[in-house]
């Protein structure tokens, strides 16, 4: 734990000035601060009192002095830690991105990103907000708490102890009430959360909902949700609407204090009435750092718990790097080989690939064909390496992949995934978006053999038109050839694409196969196939069962063979034949 | 969830009559407790701001001044009753402070409850279209984050606002009973304030608008930037994006900064008005007490004291009023959703649509939305046990035709009919009931298998579900999940595959022994057995059904009594599959179409 705060806290090393300035200027405004009770007990008892107009002047100016020096440096501490508090949480954010996009595919498959996404937003608050309050506010409350008594004891030892006697009741009610609060608290969020997703289902389910007449049962299970929300927050409530006054019933028990017993002081003749009334001064300004005592103690908590989240992330390592002697390769000529292949998914209990062995000669067409999950894709994505093969190796032009720098062997494989991600820019920033520079030129010729162009080209604003949110969206047809010239853009020599059929109709099918069969042609290509004519150009097909090649041979060998492919191609792929022979 | 800004929120009044009377009717319910709360308020603060005074009575009775008596008594005697009073006063402020707060934060709970589940309960009503429109996400954040605003204004926003209100305006009038001399020597540093938070006020609104939107800008970069980590990766772009992500970070950084120095300069300016308006009550009053005047020194502490309570409750104002427009603006969007018109609703006295036979007609339908028609004069006429398949390119009409069917929409002429009853003219609830209907998107709700599967008739038995789930070749993987029918489904059915997903959504269809089914077929590919169970499952689902199906399989065209074809909203061929593909028509072309190339390239 002190590790953590320790690590948190070295956030601060680039601006270790700065922040003694900020303490420095926070001790002065304090001394400041707390020179005015002193003044008005000054104005009452030596002017007031002692019927001395000019000491009442010179202490209504010296209150304006010292206010004015308070002002000063509370400006600068305010803006100091404010300022701190904004560079460190910019630091945290931009380092966990940098180090996210180094993390390799095996991390991102096993975290949320909405997990990944709180890291960036709310931990980062957590921490920017425990520099803001409690950095400051731990220092302020103990050495205001020291300075006041101090004063105090040395005005009236035995007022002062009556009076300080309620502090370590206050401070100890307010980090009680602080830690019983937060479970509170978090029980509300965790339920603000299942409220959610009840909701979130109905919204994404919608059509199913009133498609079986479950609109009254989904309102029940939703007002039942709402009902618990309300539940918890009415037990938070209660809880804090009776220790916000409590505290302050505690705190203006010393007033009561000064009240009497100081009282019969005055009237005794041991004490001034301008004591009494500094007393008062004092014990008001000290109620408010201690009451927040709790709050302070939390935000620690709530920072600490954020460091851990944000630490896990910096501090894991990226499982994929570039060798200490990795070299960087220029244009590959494309072969591809498999050697002995095994493969296992971390923290899977089975192996996804066993001893595959496979080749592809420059410019060759690779089929794959299997079950979902029979191990295509793993296959497919040990080439660029978004993972490392367990045993055996993969080589490019016959160099293992893991001895090429990383940024030169993906400059090499382009890859179209199943669900093709576009980033909310212009299409021509889509497509460029592997190359930097790339030339109007190559855009369109990417675009032209993606079949891309033309529907591009039709739109208002062409290739610079922006996609997303607040722009146009694209259908999944279109999407899908924009990431295809996207993968072409850099001319890769090895391309590997991920061609299950998403639902489009039958005319965008053929115009993607027809930008596939463009893709293909001249490089080294990779295909998980479900079209038969994908199939049946290709030079080998690989057919995969539970992590190993069952067959490989072509289209009309495998057919022949009546083995596991000639099934498949029986019960799926014949279909999209019989049209064939019908129009012959 | 993480709040990236709405722009809505960016610019907004702090008042809004026509939403604030709207936000303030959804107090009715609850109107004595409120009353009761205001009442509170006001007794918080008058025992509040009698704390002062007391102790300015203290100091008077400890310096012997002519004021220093109470209840007749004098010197310490007096003292003690003083002292009695104050912690008297003391424990009622508490527990009228705790009921105030638990009162006031009580209603708004129960506000923001009503506001949600009425939110929630006419959502159930408005149209699917509505919902497709405005985007999941958005409305969510209606529910989620535009309540809790409301939320946040009824719990410290008003509080707050009224008890500091009402805290000025008793320090007002005290200052001024006590003495009005004084009271405008203490208020003489007003303009100044008023004059400073105007001008501050104009600044922030600006400075904290850049500081939203450079936010959202980061956190929207990041969001994009960790769904597609994959494609930055394999395309080798991160240098550029970090580049990208330091330009818009710093972007931020420099907002936060600039507003850092904001509201630095508030606070200590503050602070120093006070001490000014302090010292010139000090000074002047001081020389009341000195002079003839009739003005104690018990006096000048009580006013002192007010002054420094005086300027608290003008920085929680702009606090509200940050609040306050913030929940204008949520209002504002919160009724919007209240406000839309429910676009199928039953007729008065629609009936109960008897138990169907299944005899379905489409009667020169005509539909569109947003004034485009897409359907033009489609009639139809389908006998019980019929099965029709809807074959056509993306927009021809198929999923309109099914949609009208299920009553999704109401057509905009025209009539569909079944067994003669007129679709408007029956219960939504009666004629869904009796409609199975699958979609593509095999929807699954988090919950068990059961729950799933009884989704349709919630009081159907296990027998029955087990009946249901065995008929359409479910019940074997069912049983090898781990907790069989217990076993828990989670978001979006993730832990199923896409060929279980589809036959748990056959069996939840069939459960109700529906004797319409409506069907859009699923395009994703499924392995070999899957296929081969679903196709089973289909023809079991269909036996004996009048069935609509937009069908993507071969074999089920081939099995459907006939095959409507579809072009640009209207029916263009019907017939069964080798009656179309001998007319060498459009059904012919669409299928034939995609194995052209593949032709050709045989021919090579």
């Amino acid at each position: 734990m002190v590790n953590i705060i320790l690590r948190i806290l070295g956030f601060l090393r680039p601006y270790r000035w700065q922040l003694v300035v900020a303490y420095v200027s926070l001790f002065l405004a304090l001394a400041a601060q707390l020179s005015i009770p002193k003044l008005i007990q000054y104005v009452i008892d030596d002017g007031i009192a002692p019927n001395q107009t000019d000491v009442v002047t010179i202490g209504a100016l010296l209150i304006v002095g010292a206010t004015a020096v308070q002002a000063a440096f509370t400006y600068i501490r305010s803006y100091l830690f404010q300022a701190l508090a904004e560079r460190v949480a910019t630091n945290v954010r931009a380092s966990l991105y940098e180090h996210m996009l180094t993390l390799s595919f095996s991390f991102f498959d096993t975290s949320q990103s909405g997990q990944l996404m709180s890291r960036a937003t709310e931990d980062v608050n957590s921490i920017r907000r425990f520099m803001m309050f409690s950095l400051r506010m731990a220092i302020y409350s103990v050495s205001m708490l020291a300075v006041i008594s101090v004063i105090l004891f040395r005005e009236h030892a035995r007022l002062a102890l009556l009076s300080l006697l309620v502090m370590p009741i206050l401070a100890f009610t307010a980090i009680y009430f602080a830690a019983r609060v937060r479970p509170m608290f978090s029980r509300v969020q965790q339920q603000f959360g299942e409220m959610s997703s009840v909701l979130q289902e109905n919204l994404a389910g919608a059509r199913v909902v009133r498609v079986f007449a479950r609109e009254d049962d989904e309102t029940t299970k939703f007002e039942r949700s709402l009902q618990t929300l309300y539940d918890r927050q009415i037990a938070t409530i209660r809880y804090y609407s009776f220790f916000f006054p409590f505290m302050q019933l505690i705190s203006s028990a010393s007033l009561a204090f000064i009240l009497w017993y100081g009282g019969r002081q005055v009237l005794n003749g041991t004490m001034t009435v301008g004591t009494l009334v500094a007393f008062n001064i004092y014990l008001t300004m000290l109620a408010m750092p201690i009451r927040q005592l709790g709050w302070i103690m939390n935000s620690v908590a709530r920072a600490i718990a954020s460091g851990e989240r944000i630490f896990e992330i910096i501090d894991s390592r990226p499982a994929i790097r570039d060798a200490p002697e990795a070299r960087a390769i220029e244009r590959a000529r494309g072969e591809v080989r498999f050697e002995s292949v095994g493969f296992t998914y971390p923290h899977a209990p089975t192996p996804a690939l066993v001893d595959v062995n496979a080749a592809a000669r420059p410019g060759e067409v690779v089929a794959i064909i299997g079950m979902t999950g029979s191990g295509k894709s793993s296959l497919v994505s040990l080439i660029p390496r978004f993972y490392d093969v367990t045993s055996g190796r993969v080589t490019l032009d016959g160099v293992d992949v893991r001895e090429i720098t990383l940024s030169s062997l993906r400059a090499n494989v382009g890859v179209v995934m199943q669900e093709s991600f576009l980033f909310s820019t212009t299409i021509r920033d889509n497509i460029a978006f592997g190359v930097p520079h790339a030339t109007s030129e190559q855009i369109e010729r990417a675009a032209r053999i993606a079949r891309a162009h033309e529907f591009i080209e039709a739109m208002p604003s062409g290739y610079d038109t922006t996609l997303g949110e607040r722009g146009v969206s694209l259908s999944g047809g279109q999407r899908q050839r924009v990431a295809i010239a996207r993968a072409l853009c850099s001319d890769p020599r090895v391309l590997i694409l991920d061609d299950a059929t998403s639902s489009v109709d039958t005319e965008t099918e053929y115009e993607i196969q027809q930008a596939l069969k463009g893709a293909m042609q001249g490089r080294t290509t990779f295909v998980i196939a479900q079209r038969v004519s994908t199939l049946k150009e290709a030079s080998q097909i690989l057919v995969m069962e539970h992590g190993c090649i069952v067959e490989r041979g072509t289209h009309l060998e495998l057919i022949r063979r009546s083995g596991v492919y000639a099934r498949l191609y029986e019960l799926q792929l014949k279909d999209q034949e019989e049209f064939v022979q019908v129009a012959d | 969830m993480q709040r990236i800004a709405d722009p809505d929120d960016l610019l907004g009044k702090a008042y809004d009559r026509r939403i604030a009377t709207r936000l303030i009717g959804q107090v009715r319910p609850y109107r004595g407790q409120a009353y009761i709360a205001l009442f509170l308020v006001v007794l918080t603060t008058g025992l509040e701001l009698s704390i002062p005074y007391l102790f300015g009575l203290a100091v008077d009775i400890v310096s012997g001044e002519a004021r220093g008596s109470l209840f007749g008594l004098t010197g310490s005697r007096a003292l003690n009753w003083l002292a009695v009073l104050f912690v008297a006063i003391l424990v009622l402020r508490f527990i009228s402070r705790n009921r105030e707060l638990y009162l006031m934060s009580s209603i708004g709970q129960k506000i923001v409850l009503d506001l949600r589940a009425a939110m929630f309960r006419h959502i159930q009503r408005v149209g699917v279209r509505y919902i497709d429109k405005r985007g999941v996400g958005s409305i969510m954040s209606r529910l989620q984050n535009d309540v809790s605003v409301i939320d946040q204004l009824f719990a410290d926003g008003l509080v707050e606002i009224l008890s500091q209100f009402a805290i000025l305006i008793g320090i007002i009038i005290l200052m001024w009973i006590t003495n009005p001399q004084l009271a405008l020597v203490a208020f003489a540093v007003l303009p100044f304030m008023v004059v400073l938070m105007v001008f501050w006020r104009r600044r922030a609104v600006v400075t904290y608008r850049q500081t939203r939107l450079t936010i959202a800008r980061v956190n929207g970069f990041l969001a994009e930037n960790i769904a597609g980590v994959r494609v930055i990766q394999s395309f080798t772009r991160e240098p550029r994006n970090r580049t990208q992500f330091h330009l818009i970070n710093d972007d931020n950084l420099e907002a936060n900064l600039g507003a850092a120095r904001l509201s630095s300069i508030l606070f200590p300016f503050v602070t120093f008005i006070e001490a000014l308006a302090t010292a010139l009550v000090l000074y002047f009053g001081g020389r009341m007490v000195l002079g003839a005047d009739a003005f104690t020194v018990g006096e000048l502490v009580t006013f002192v004291a007010y002054i420094g309570r005086f300027y608290e409750p003008i920085n929680h104002l702009s606090q509200g009023y940050n609040t306050m427009q913030a929940a204008m603006a949520a209002g504002e969007r919160i009724y919007t959703i209240l406000d839309t018109e429910v676009e199928i609703e039953d007729k008065p006295g629609a009936l109960d649509l008897p138990r169907v036979i299944g005899r379905v007609e489409f009667d020169h339908v005509r539909f569109g939305y947003d004034d485009i028609e897409v359907i033009h004069d489609v009639s139809l006429d389908v006998s019980p046990g019929e099965s029709i398949a809807f074959v056509g390119e993306t927009g021809a009409g198929k999923t309109s035709m099914i949609s009208l069917l299920a009553r999704f929409y109401d057509v905009s002429s025209g009539a569909i009919r079944i067994d003669g009853y007129d679709l408007r003219d029956v219960t939504q609830r009666s004629l869904r009931s009796q409609l199975g209907v699958v979609l593509q998107d095999t929807f699954l709700f988090a919950g068990t298998i059961r729950e799933n599967i009884r989704f349709a008739r919630p009081d159907a038995t296990d027998a029955e579900m087990i009946a249901a789930a065995t008929a359409v070749g479910a019940h074997e993987f069912v049983m090898q999940l781990p907790g069989g029918y217990d076993a828990e489904v989670h978001e979006r059915g993730a832990t199923l595959s896409v060929g279980q997903r589809q036959l748990l959504s056959f069996a939840r269809a069939l459960i109700a022994d529906p004797r319409i089914i409506v069907l859009d077929e699923a395009t994703s590919s499924v392995d070999t057995e899957t296929e081969l169970v679903i196709q089973a499952a289909l023809r079991r689902l269909l036996a004996g059904r009048t069935s609509f199906i937009i069908a993507h399989r071969l074999s089920t065209i081939r099995e459907a009594s006939r095959v409507v074809v579809m072009d640009q909203g209207r029916i263009v061929e019907v017939g069964s599959h080798e009656h179309l593909l001998d007319q060498r028509g459009l059904y012919f072309n669409l299928y034939t179409m995609q194995f052209r190339a593949t032709q050709r390239d045989a021919a090579d």
